[in-house]
């Protein structure tokens, strides 16, 4: 174990040799990518005045919270919150189900034209959102679930993108470790539980990190979906400040914008750990 | 038929619905035995070792396994243990996790799985390894695992589909003694399948020679190399392989490139009334001479394997193959002598094997 560390360890330090023109690559397209984010951050802790006087500078001389104070104030973040929350956990939860299932499936049962049967999946990937958008909002009208958190989460249940990323993965395991459990007389989903999706982990983590972010920042679904201001997630309350008559809150704005990129953000961070674990701690292949 | 063999009834196995790969096999595996399926690459042996296990669909005849028609059984039902060729080990499982699993899953009592894993990690000696991943270790020990995963299971049916392919010449020598000691220890029917005839003939007590779907032959390995079935299972068998050559059959003579031989009479009545056969000879029954006892040769080119040199001659321009002691030493022209008492002769166009006169040895 410690000699592997060790090995893992110089093969770093040899790569990052002679390959600084590479990092400096790496480190302005962070820098290009980080700012506006860095920026939000900055901003939030600024005064409207200030926003304004400072202009591309991220930093202020003055910092204040007066900002946060008021999106409390004005806003049950907590509710806010919440509400994002229950969306994107149903979403999230549910695609990864419905991806994990249909890709065994596809990969090892014994299906007649699994092929076709994937290919449908796929075209689904190829209708714009725009397309289904009226459709989709007339049959949920029609089911009574206009103005509700389920009513937004109901479309989205499965994804064709999440089969499309976990079938590729299963494909990479070697069909003898299936057919090995197979003859130990190991049901399906003991299967699927112990050895594919132990194999996997990297490939449905990745898919966690994507749909939950996707379902978090998503707005036009929710915003024709949820007209109550309590069911409000929080990328709606965000529009809230954008007014056009008493002019916008810039400040406020930037203020929630960063309590509600802390989540994925979280999110993220924690799930990269196992990520990187389940690569140190085995390789598919053989 | 004890109950537990195995028997192929006319068995096919077919992909599209027109090409057999498998036609029509009969064949009856006694329990208990080491039973080699041999053949090149592509005529049906994995397939055939498959159809056993229940991961392969049989589409004609019927599989017989312990008394029963098992076609439409599942392979988790067939009570088979399988190695496979890459040993399909769980990579995310340790050694003692990849051995325990299948246990875990039979429902088998705590302290039986340690009893049995412990005994199969001291029989190969991995006992050191137990915590490690497969990658962690080296083909050899990720074999044994295998065996030691398909042995605690103690099935009546064991299964091992090229299982040393992948080893290195010398580690492969050691694990064919090991496995024929597991067997000896556990004597479960062992059905074993190879492309390596030495492998085979080492490990095999009963060698199915498979062709283009079709059994060729099915002996001990001893008959299936003094007396080869039919042109196939002789040139298969053996290496370098026996010299093949059409030759013609002129009165009380034989004309084989060339030179022309006396028939010994035993073997007219097996010759009959054949005016063309297939004359063959082994290697090592061909003899050069630096004296001119027989017809005159060109050395073509000579093979130091070791052990023994492969001298390729030209007889009336065609190549036959001769084997001698590695000190033998060679010349460019060199004199032919044949034991021609251990020729074989196949017919000309069915290439089945014409017999051997009565109590001859062939050996």
């Amino acid at each position: 174990m410690r000699i592997r560390r060790e090995k893992e360890r110089r093969n770093i330090q040899i790569h990052s040799k002679g390959e600084w023109k590479y990092q400096v690559i790496l480190i302005v397209s962070l820098i290009i990518m980080m700012y506006p984010i860095v920026y939000m951050i900055g901003t939030s802790f600024k005064t409207l005045s200030d926003i304004f006087a400072s202009g591309l500078n991220v930093f202020t001389a003055n910092p204040t919270t007066a900002n946060y104070r008021s999106v409390f104030v004005s806003n049950d973040v907590l509710r806010l919150l919440r509400n994002s929350l229950i969306i994107a956990l149903i979403v999230t939860i549910s695609k990864i189900i419905t991806s994990v299932l249909a890709s065994y499936c596809l990969c090892f049962m014994n299906l007649k034209h699994p092929e076709i049967i994937f290919g449908l999946f796929t075209v689904s990937m190829f209708i714009p959102f725009s397309v289904i958008m009226i459709p989709n909002y007339l049959t949920l009208s029609q089911m009574g679930l206009n103005n509700t958190l389920l009513g937004v989460a109901l479309p989205q249940l499965a994804d064709a993108m999440g089969i499309y990323r976990i079938r590729q993965s299963m494909r990479s395991i070697p069909k003898p470790l299936i057919e090995a459990a197979r003859l130990d007389n190991v049901g399906h989903f003991t299967i699927l539980r112990r050895i594919v999706l132990p194999l996997v982990k990297p490939a449905v983590i990745a898919m966690i990190i994507f749909f939950f972010i996707n379902s978090w920042n998503e707005f036009v679904w929710p915003m024709l979906i949820l007209k109550r201001e309590e069911l409000y997630t929080i990328t709606l309350a965000l529009q809230t400040f954008m007014d056009s008559e008493s002019g916008s809150a810039w400040g406020s704005s930037m203020a929630l914008a960063t309590i509600a990129t802390m989540v994925p953000m979280v999110l993220y961070i924690f799930a990269q750990r196992k990520i990187i674990g389940t690569f140190m701690q085995s390789g598919v292949k053989e | 038929m004890s109950t537990i063999d195995i028997e192929f009834k006319n068995v096919s196995k077919s992909y599209d619905g027109k090409n057999d790969i498998i036609k029509g096999i009969d064949l009856l595996i006694p329990s208990g035995q080491r039973t080699i399926l041999l053949g090149p690459s592509g005529c049906g042996k994995t397939t055939l070792l498959r159809m056993i296990s229940g991961l392969e669909t049989i589409t004609g005849g019927e599989l017989w396994m312990g008394g029963e028609v098992v076609n439409r059984l599942e392979p988790g039902d067939r009570n088979v243990a399988m190695v496979f060729q890459n040993y399909a080990l769980y990579p995310h499982m340790t050694v003692e996790k990849n051995i325990l699993f299948g246990m875990e899953i039979a429902k088998i009592a705590k302290e039986e799985r340690e009893r049995r894993l412990v005994q199969a990690l001291d029989m190969f000696g991995l006992t050191d390894y137990r915590g490690c991943y497969p990658k962690e270790l080296s083909g050899g020990q990720r074999q044994r695992v295998a065996l030691c995963r398909a042995l605690v299971k103690r099935a009546p049916y064991f299964l091992l589909d090229e299982p040393l392919s992948n080893l290195d010449a010398q580690l492969r020598t050691m694990a064919r003694a090991e496995l024929v000691r597991m067997h000896r220890v556990y004597l479960p029917t062992f059905i074993y399948v190879t492309h390596d005839q030495v492998e085979a003939m080492t490990i095999g007590e009963k060698i199915v020679v498979l062709n283009e779907g079709k059994i060729q032959q099915y002996d001990s390995p001893d008959v299936i190399y003094n007396q080869p079935k039919n042109v196939f299972v002789a040139k298969f068998i053996g290496a370098p392989s026996m010299n093949i050559e059409d030759a013609a059959v002129d009165g009380f003579d034989l004309v084989v490139s060339g030179t022309r031989v006396p028939i010994p009479a035993a073997w007219r009545e097996k010759i009959g009334g054949r005016t063309k056969v297939k004359f063959g000879i082994r290697p090592e029954h061909v003899e050069l001479m630096k004296e001119p006892a027989g017809p005159q040769v060109q050395i073509h080119y000579v093979e130091n394997q070791g052990d023994k040199k492969s001298i390729a001659f030209l007889l009336d321009g065609v190549i036959f193959m001769a084997t001698a002691g590695t000190h033998f030493e060679t010349q460019d022209t060199m004199y032919l002598k044949m034991d021609w008492d251990k020729m074989h002769i196949f017919d000309a166009d069915t290439t089945e094997n014409v017999g051997y006169p009565e109590g001859e040895d062939r050996k």
